[in-house]
């Protein structure tokens, strides 16, 4: 038949995926995620459904640690192996790993922003919550102990930005069920887990690199949502601050928990994961538990590096891109505006007395709180501005 | 009857283009109706159902890639001629013999979504090929983009800081992005053409 003909077509290029097991679950169909993927949707009038198999590996984090976590998994993420298109090969399953991890309280921001528009650094640190910026894209999150992360890394070719969520949701919402509880979880456009009243219940991620490529999300389970507006919203002292630039914005919603225990959700994750990706008969299957004492010195050393970096000014604040940071009086009007290059203020503009006078001394050096200070006199704006940077 | 008239006159200017056709091209459904002289045969359907892939005049030298580009139709869907192609999907343009200009093809931007952001290497940086020389940020997503060839980043595409989206829309020219000065021509070689890339795509 001529439409048939026409959806298989349709269904063969890439990003248009008409994927029978995708109108299961709670998603607007016509939203197609142009997916940097280079699978084939099967085009198999046959009704029973390949599935891919994975050399699946589960690993658990017993660290609370954000600088551990986020190493570690860039550290699984080195090691995954790159599938390029003469690598293929039929015989040998394609790795997959799915890496689960939680922090204590720290604010993780996207590797494109600007952590002075997005946070309340002033905030973070009088309540001395870390803020880190991770290696993937996206926007600002606020993780805790009430929140699970999820990791999970896939050859290339395999890339697709919903499908490991949508996993997460068919298998959460069959607890749900069970538990006869109200939630029903599904995928949005932007890629969110969100609940039946369009909370956002968690935010994804992901990064791509020649031949492989990880998605890795949030999930609030028990997490302390009135510490969101805290370290993140701009309170009346950070409102006299504006922030000029590019960088990735985040998107706000409003959000909500799950409520159920982390042990259920990892539980329920993993064998959802496999049951998709694995023949589930594999007797020599097992979870892989790490934590800073479990790792060999080879590692720790790889491992090290990378949490020096993520602990490093110079990555957090320093990487941001050009920008202009202005301050304003009570009244709005401008008072003085820095305008930073790579950790290090390129301009000052001011009419103020007291910038002007120093305005040599302060352009070049590192845009941090204290060494901006030291070069000014006025108490008053050495206090802001050790505050405020 | 003067509506007749129109379509007698069209029809009759359609069936004059057509005669000044290639014999293979004359009965192709799609008839370019300016008359363009370097029209080749059509790619096959089987490649891509959803787009008309129109060839673009081969360039004779390789110079004006970036410069006077008229030949190159506007739809910058299609895949220039007289660049290469990498599996990664970047796309290099030679000038001056040994300045390749680099950026990432319309396929690419087209399955990574609108571009936000754009992380540029530092001009003075010494490359070798295959490392990573920047990252493109859509959708979430931060990709890595790789250096085809060796050499020194002379120059960077800063428009990309405030216009990171002329990576979607102009992919093979305002949306370069680092131009590097090549010390070893021979790795270009191994790079892509059109067609092969075009087969590379489609085979994927």
């Amino acid at each position: 038949m001529k439409s048939q003909e026409a959806r298989r077509a349709l269904a063969s290029f890439p990003g248009f995926g008409l994927n029978a097991s995708r109108r299961k679950h709670n998603r607007d169909a016509t939203a197609t995620s142009f997916s940097f993927s280079f699978r084939r949707q099967s085009n198999s009038s046959t009704t029973s459904k390949q599935k891919k198999l994975y050399d699946l590996e589960v690993y658990i984090s017993r660290s609370r640690s954000p600088y551990f976590n986020l190493s570690y998994e860039d550290y699984l993420f080195k090691r995954f192996p790159a599938y390029t298109s003469y690598s293929a090969s039929s015989t040998q399953l394609s790795k997959k790993i799915l890496f689960l991890y939680t922090n204590y309280r720290s604010v993780i921001i996207g590797r494109n922003q600007n952590p002075w528009r997005e946070t309340n650094v002033q905030s973070l640190r009088m309540h001395n919550v870390p803020l880190i910026r991770r290696k993937s894209g996206g926007g600002t999150v606020l993780h805790d102990e009430g929140n699970v992360n999820y990791s999970v890394m896939m050859p290339g070719n395999s890339f697709d930005r919903d499908e490991h969520a949508l996993l997460l949701c068919t298998a959460l919402n069959s607890v749900f069920r069970q538990r006869g509880e109200e939630t029903v979880l599904s995928v949005n456009e932007r890629h969110d887990i969100v609940d039946q009243n369009a909370r956002k219940v968690s935010g994804s991620a992901y990064k791509l690199q020649r031949g492989k490529a990880y998605h890795h999300g949030t999930m609030l389970l028990n997490s302390r949502l009135d510490m969101l507006s805290k370290l993140l919203h701009h309170s009346v002292d950070s409102r006299l601050e504006l922030v000029e630039g590019p960088g990735v914005q985040s998107v706000r919603s409003p959000v909500s928990n799950i409520g159920i225990s982390d042990e259920l959700f990892v539980n329920t994750a993993i064998a959802a994961f496999r049951r998709e990706y694995t023949t589930g008969s594999d007797n020599a299957f097992r979870v892989r538990y790490v934590d800073e004492d479990s790792i060999t010195k080879e590692e720790e050393q790889e491992i090290n590096q990378t949490i020096d970096e993520l602990r490093s000014w110079e990555w957090t604040f320093g990487s941001t891109p050009k920008f202009v940071h202005r301050y304003l009086f009570g009244d709005s009007t401008p008072a003085v505006s820095f305008t930073v290059k790579e950790g290090t203020i390129l301009d000052l503009e001011s009419n103020l007395p007291e910038f002007t006078e120093y305005k040599d001394s302060i352009i070049g050096t590192t845009y941090r709180g204290a060494d901006v200070a030291s070069r000014i006199d006025s108490e008053r704006w050495k206090q802001r501005l050790i505050g405020a940077i | 009857m003067s509506y007749q008239k129109n379509i007698l006159m069209a029809s009759t200017r359609l069936a004059a283009v057509r005669s000044r056709l290639p014999v293979a091209a004359r009965s192709a459904k799609f008839v370019p109706l300016l008359s363009n002289r370097f029209y080749s045969k059509p790619t096959p359907k089987t490649i891509a159902p959803l787009f008309t892939v129109r060839r673009t005049a081969p360039s004779t030298s390789l110079f004006n890639v970036l410069g006077r580009r008229s030949y190159i139709n506007s739809n910058d869907e299609e895949t220039p001629e007289g660049l290469r192609y990498t599996e990664e999907h970047e796309w290099l343009a030679l000038e001056d013999g040994n300045l390749a200009v680099i950026g990432i093809t319309g396929y690419a931007s087209k399955a990574l979504g609108d571009v936000v952001y754009v992380e540029l290497p530092s001009v003075g940086a010494s490359i070798v090929a295959g490392e990573p020389i920047g990252a493109v940020e859509s959708v979430k997503s931060a990709s890595d983009i790789y250096s085809p060839v060796s050499g020194e980043i002379i120059e960077v595409n800063e428009q990309l800081d405030k216009k990171p989206g002329l990576v979607n829309a102009e992919p093979y020219r305002r949306g370069w992005i680092c131009k590097i000065l090549i010390k070893d021509t021979t790795e270009l070689e191994s790079m892509m053409d059109n067609n092969r890339y075009q087969t590379f795509i489609a085979s994927s």
